[in-house]
This record gives C-alpha cells, sequence and structure tokens, in this order.
C-alpha cells in the first residue's frame, strides 16, 4: 500500500516535470537613442532580451558573440523597433518558456543596437549598443528585470524621462561599443615588437 | 412555437456576477428547420465586477445573435449545401459569411440536432467561404462526414473585441490607456495552440486612440474585429481602477461542445468555458457523461483536472483557487478528497482550465454540454 503511494507520488511528479510551462513579457521601450544621446534609433534596429542563466553577470558583447563568449548568457528574444509609439521606441511580447537553465528569478538585461537589425549575425567591431536592468518595478511594469512565475503574463518597460518614464536619457543611450579582442598572432606581434623596442632601448643606452 | 422560460436562475454573488434579466422573445425551433429562415433565441444580460489592479477570468455566456437557422441537405468534405435557395452574397460581392471590413463580423456554423442522432452536434466550425448556398468550413481536424441530411445549423457571429468592449463603453467596462505603456484596462488571451501546462496569455489587447491595439502590432491597426472564441475565455487585466462589464447576447438554447485537446507526452491545459448564462453545476457540466473527462484513481494520482479562479480575489497572474478532479464516481476537490462538490458551481462568465492527463493517441476529445433550462 505504501509502495503504492509512493509510486503514485513518483508518477505525479515526472509527469508535472515533464510538463512545459511559458511565460510572457509584454515588453515596451522607449526612447532609445544612438550613440549621441539625442537621435533616435532608427526603424528596425536591433533590440534584445537577454538572461543570465546562472550567475547573474552579463558578459559584454563582442565583435564575433552577441553574448561576448558568455557560458550561461542566452538572448531571449531578438526584433526590431518598430516606433509603436514613437520613434525610438517598440512594444512587443516575448513568450518563451521555461527550463532547467532559465528560471525565476534570472536577472534579464535589455540591449538594443541602433546600426544592427535583426539580420544581423554578429556585432562587428566598434558597434554601438546600449543596455539596461534593474531590480525595481518601474514605469508602469508589473515586474522587475527578472524571469517571472512559469504561466503568467506581465509587463516590463523601459522608459526614460524623454519616453515619459522615470530613468535619466542617459540611461536610454547606446554609450557602450564592442571592442576587437586581439587575435592571437596580434598578440603574438605585439609582444615581439614590445622585446624589440626594449632592446633597441638597452642597446641605445 | 415553443416559450422558453427560466425557472432556474441562480443568483452566484460570490463571483460578483449574476444574471439581470432574461427576456424569450421568439420561439425556439426545437426540430430541424428545413428552409433558411431567421429565429430569435431569448436574449439577456449579465454583469460582472472586474476589480482594480486584478486579473478577471471573463467569458461571454452569450451567443451573439444567429443570423441564418436551416438545414443540411448535404456535405462534401469540409463544405455544407444547405437546403433551399438562400442566396446568400457572394463574389464578386462580399462573401456574406466571411469577414469582410462592411459587416466587421467573422462567423461560424453551430451544428445543431438531428431527428435521430448526430455525433457532431454542439461543435462550431469556423466559416472561410461562401457561395450561394453553400459553407465551406476550417474543420481544424475535425471530420463532419457523419453528419446526416436534414441536421439544423445556425450561422452566428462570433464575439469581438469592439462588440463587447464597444468605444461607447468606455470607463465602465473598460479604462482607455493614456498611452501603450501606461496601459489600463488590458486583454489577455490564453495561448490557446501552445502545448503543456502553465501556459502564459500570449496576445494582449489594449484601448488607446478610440480602438482596440494588439502589443506587438503596429499601434495604426485597429483590433477590434478580433474574434473572442465562445468555449473560451480571456482575462481582463484592471490597473488601478476597477470596472463592471455587461455582457449581451443570445442565449444558446442548443448542445455545445468544446474541443479539449489532449497530446501522448503530456498534460494539456484547455481554457474554457460554457456558453450559459446560469451557474453550471460540475455534474450538469457533461465532462463526464461525454467521456471527456478521465476518472482519477486517488487523490495523488489525478488524471484530469478542473481548475477554477476566484474572480472576486485582487492581485495578477491568479493561482487558481480551487482544483477538481473526478474520483470513485464523484466529483473531488484538493483538500477534500472525500466530499462530493458535484453541486458546486461554474459561476455564469467565468473562465476554467481543464488539464487534460496524456492520452494514448493524443487525440482531441470533444466535450458536449446541454442546457440545463
Amino acid at each position: 500500500m505504501k509502495l503504492k503511494s509512493v509510486l503514485a507520488i513518483a508518477t505525479l511528479l515526472i509527469t508535472s516535470l515533464a510538463a512545459s510551462a511559458s511565460v510572457t513579457i509584454n515588453l515596451g521601450g522607449a526612447e532609445l537613442f544612438q550613440s549621441d544621446g539625442t537621435t533616435p534609433i532608427p526603424t528596425g534596429s536591433l533590440i534584445q532580451l537577454v538572461v543570465s542563466t546562472a550567475d547573474n553577470t552579463f558578459n559584454l558583447p563582442s565583435p564575433t558573440s552577441f553574448t561576448g563568449g558568455s557560458a550561461d548568457d542566452q538572448i531571449l528574444a531578438s526584433f526590431g523597433t518598430n516606433d509603436s509609439s514613437g520613434p525610438g521606441s517598440f512594444l512587443q511580447p516575448v513568450v518563451f518558456t521555461l527550463n532547467s537553465a532559465i528560471t525565476t528569478g534570472d536577472e534579464l538585461l535589455l540591449r538594443w543596437w541602433p546600426t544592427l537589425t535583426t539580420s544581423s549575425s554578429s556585432p562587428g567591431n566598434s558597434t554601438p549598443f546600449g543596455q539596461f536592468r534593474t531590480d525595481n518595478v518601474e514605469n508602469f511594469s508589473t515586474i522587475n528585470w527578472t524571469v517571472p512565475a512559469d504561466g503568467t503574463t506581465n509587463d516590463l518597460n523601459f522608459l526614460d524621462t524623454a519616453g515619459g518614464g522615470t530613468e535619466p536619457n542617459s540611461a536610454g543611450t547606446a554609450s557602450f561599443m564592442t571592442a576587437a579582442i586581439p587575435e592571437p598572432s596580434a598578440l603574438a606581434l605585439i609582444g615581439i615588437g614590445g622585446v624589440l623596442i626594449a632592446v633597441r632601448r638597452r642597446t641605445k643606452a | 412555437m415553443n416559450s422558453l422560460a427560466f425557472p432556474s436562475l441562480q443568483r452566484t454573488p460570490s463571483m460578483s456576477r449574476f444574471v439581470s434579466f432574461f427576456c424569450a422573445l421568439a420561439a425556439l425551433a426545437l426540430l430541424p428547420a428545413v428552409s433558411s429562415a431567421v429565429e430569435t433565441d431569448p436574449v439577456g444580460f449579465t454583469t460582472a465586477a472586474c476589480p482594480a489592479n486584478s486579473d478577471t477570468y471573463v467569458s461571454i455566456p452569450f451567443t451573439r445573435i444567429p443570423e441564418f437557422t436551416g438545414a443540411i441537405a448535404s456535405i462534401s468534405g469540409n463544405v455544407i449545401t444547405v437546403s433551399g435557395s438562400p442566396g446568400w452574397s457572394t463574389d464578386p460581392n462580399p462573401q456574406q459569411w466571411v469577414y469582410n471590413t462592411t459587416s466587421h463580423k467573422t462567423y461560424f456554423v453551430l451544428i445543431g440536432p438531428h431527428s435521430t442522432t448526430n455525433p457532431n452536434e454542439g461543435r462550431q466550425y469556423l466559416i472561410t467561404a461562401n457561395g450561394s448556398n453553400t459553407l465551406t468550413l476550417n474543420l481544424a481536424g475535425d471530420d463532419i462526414s457523419g453528419v446526416q441530411p436534414t441536421t439544423q445549423i445556425l450561422i452566428i457571429p462570433y464575439q469581438t473585441l469592439a462588440s463587447v468592449f464597444p468605444a461607447s463603453d468606455a470607463n465602465v467596462s473598460f479604462i482607455p490607456s493614456a498611452s501603450a505603456f501606461n496601459r489600463q484596462t488590458q486583454i489577455l488571451i490564453p495561448n490557446y495552440t501552445g502545448t503543456g501546462i502553465n501556459l502564459s496569455a500570449n496576445i494582449t489587447y489594449f484601448f488607446l486612440n478610440n480602438a482596440w491595439r494588439k502589443v506587438g502590432d503596429n499601434l495604426a491597426n485597429d483590433h477590434g474585429d478580433d474574434t473572442l472564441l465562445t468555449d473560451g475565455y480571456f482575462i481582463l487585466r484592471n490597473a488601478g481602477t476597477g470596472t463592471n462589464l455587461t455582457a449581451l447576447g443570445g442565449v444558446l438554447v442548443k448542445k455545445e461542445a468544446i474541443p479539449l485537446i489532449t497530446r501522448t507526452s503530456g498534460q494539456q491545459d484547455n481554457f474554457v468555458s460554457v456558453t450559459r448564462p446560469i451557474g453550471v453545476s460540475l455534474n450538469n457540466l457533461g465532462l463526464i457523461s461525454s467521456g471527456a473527462f478521465a476518472s482519477s484513481p486517488s487523490a495523488f494520482n489525478r488524471i484530469d483536472q478542473l481548475f477554477v479562479f476566484n474572480n472576486a480575489a485582487t492581485g495578477l497572474n491568479k493561482s487558481a483557487s480551487a482544483t477538481y478532479f473526478y474520483s470513485n464516481g464523484a466529483w473531488r476537490l484538493v483538500g477534500d478528497p472525500t466530499g462530493d462538490h458535484g453541486a458546486d458551481l461554474i459561476a455564469a462568465g467565468t473562465g476554467f482550465i481543464i488539464r487534460k492527463g496524456a492520452t494514448a493517441n493524443g487525440s482531441t476529445q470533444f466535450w458536449q454540454n446541454s442546457p440545463t433550462y
């Protein structure tokens, strides 16, 4: 009898674990600016919602990787702005499934790329971007910038002053830029150059 | 000509919803009609309080008024030919039963009764095209080959956002939004086609600049004609101000067959409602008699489950307030697994979830509900 109960509970647990769940975030943003801090990002600019699935730290993008080669950062959604509520704005439902990696409480990050579109496969060198997250629930959002509970539908907005919100416009500016990481061969050349300079100085002395 | 009375109207004040009024306007033809004719069913209205800062699980317990009632002459695949010569408008004019921006209506066919037997009675199919006396249906994988000639059909417009929430109802049943980001009343549509359980609502509407807008779409587009499923529900999410929704329409006096999706590899949530303007007890839902709801061996090994929500409770993304299952010949409640809860009511105009357990073939099961009035 006891064994039967245990088996029944185990069956129920297995069934529950096998079931999938989803989360919807109605993600909004306004007004997002290019690197000059005054020009709205163009229509179709790439927007990404990134999640840190393990360490609650977001790697900066590199020219070859939107997640900077991070082992745990994942891009939950990529879409283009549609100026749905004026220049440099967007309003987009993002639906994703929780799994063993993406869990409730993982931190979320908004990232925007004024010079890229959804067809961009990688950032490229010296590409401007902006990013934002906060632990506060603000600007008509129903959650903060963390993954909400499964089965829920939520509003999450980034709104700066120009967009009718409370964040400063500087928070909506693409203030960052991808930086080239030197190739190994370039590193070797730099090293050789350094040695040569040192040798030359020593020779002069 | 039969008159219709409603002796069993029940109030369900705990759900802030009550049936207010019925008016039997005209006769009901309970036997199949043999010619194209419009008959008028009883109409009525209900009201529901939708609290501030809360999700309310709402269904419309009425259909819109049927615009055609007739009989089937023949069926070929997904095309129904009706008896008589209704002379419906067709190409090059707008097809009479297909959505266009003049009528603002999308129609479905409700398969009615037959004098002997009808395996598809109560099922609904979207009309995708029509000829002068034919209807092309989207069967969504179903089969209507077993439906007999002389079976009654009704053509009914779907409820839409604009029919349930007309602009004239602003600040009563819904609060318009000042901006796309500061949304007041939102209408959340469950993910009817998603796989699995705990599925979030994946479509969101809000009222802005005198029309219904959709999150993710160009805000210039008017979504007022988007349809609301008769046998589904939506979530009305209010911000800081509560609203009162008055639902109007025709009383469905036919059987209603609601598809319940299953799958072989796990549980599946179905977001459903019954189109009845009075509370329906679990015993009277017809879930068991139609074989669409599996009995559970025990409270710890539940196969099919029914989740209801407390619309009087405040809050967003609310959990179900009660979970029912069927076991040992009666409806049981999680928390009271030995009591008989068959008399518990599903309040009129509310939505609930039926979580189907895995089935051997993953087929859709039709749950047939009959009116108790």
